[in-house]
């Protein structure tokens, strides 16, 4: 597998158009779905998910395979291109803030069986987040990547991510709380 | 650490938020690859030389607004510096002019009487007379 990722990188650096394609039958699919996350108009993720790539095959002879895999790096690209489209927008939508939460004096359930209730309640929190803390979420949970690996995605140190996600977790709580 | 793993109601929100974004549409591979072949990579004019420019601009941009910040306080200070002291120190002003073209303000002033004092002083005998 990892033959054949350098070598697909070897063909990318070279240019080759079949390369190319590989490229993006293999990693297009998570690189659609991070910018999905964040830019939500499906018109808008389509072009940012070509800009992704434009940019992933300007800059592949920059990668440097001991830092991230393939997928981690275009997840990165992913995410700084999806977000910098947002803020460019410029929309005006207001999310749960830390300000009104207050995290410290909440109760979190440390490990709590399957609840409907809270599993719906969750969802509609989820997306009262910023959208940078939604990818976040979604990069641990729903990918199973590594805190070192978001960490890489998000330029940020694997223990800064393990805190964020500890406090966007006391956030939903909250946030749960108050529905 | 571990609560953010054993969160089990939590993942599965995350894994149900998941589900409902849209999927890729079948056709957008085709599409970029054909962005990218109208535009050959190893032309200079290529897709993927297009946002070189952009940054270039960005980058002018940025310097100009820097330039234009520097000259502002230049013009700011050099205002500040040469404007005259009259408009701060009346008093002050008028005192430091008097002594120099009249000899008397000295003597005044090193006898510790006022301008206002001076008046008084002076007006007074003439309305009498």
């Amino acid at each position: 597998m990892e033959q054949v990722t350098d070598t697909l990188i070897d063909n990318l650096r070279q240019k080759k158009p079949a390369a190319w394609q590989r490229l993006f039958t293999v990693y297009g699919p998570a690189v659609f779905r991070m910018v999905q996350r964040i830019v939500m108009c499906r018109e808008d993720a389509e072009e940012v998910y070509q800009d992704v790539f434009v940019k992933a095959l300007r800059g592949i002879g920059g990668y440097n395979p001991q830092k991230a895999s393939l997928a981690t790096w275009l997840n990165c690209i992913a995410y700084h291109e999806s977000l910098n489209f947002v803020r460019s927008k410029r929309t005006d939508v207001v999310y749960m803030d830390d300000c009104c939460v207050d995290t410290d004096s909440l109760d979190v359930p440390y490990d709590s069986p399957l609840e409907e209730q809270t599993i719906q309640q969750l969802e509609k929190a989820l997306t009262m987040l910023p959208l940078h803390e939604q990818a976040i979420i979604s990069m641990f949970y729903y990918d199973n990547m590594s805190l070192a690996d978001i960490a890489y995605v998000t330029d940020s140190i694997p223990s800064t991510v393990g805190s964020q996600l500890s406090r966007i977790r006391k956030k939903l709580y909250r946030i749960i709380k108050t529905l | 650490m571990n609560d953010i793993h054993n969160d089990t109601n939590l993942r599965e929100a995350v894994n149900r938020r998941e589900q409902h974004l849209p999927t890729m549409p079948a056709d957008l591979n085709e599409r970029l690859m054909q962005r990218l072949q109208e535009r050959r990579i190893d032309d200079g004019t290529s897709e993927l030389s297009v946002t070189a420019p952009q940054s270039r601009i960005r980058h002018i941009r940025l310097y100009a607004a820097v330039a234009a910040s520097i000259l502002l306080i230049i013009c700011i200070g050099t205002v500040i510096l040469t404007d005259k002291p009259t408009d701060y120190y009346p008093l002050y002003t008028s005192q430091q002019m008097e002594t120099q073209q009249n000899p008397e303000g000295v003597i005044r002033l090193q006898a510790g009487v006022t301008p206002l004092q001076k008046r008084t002083v002076t007006i007074a005998p003439k309305g009498n007379g």
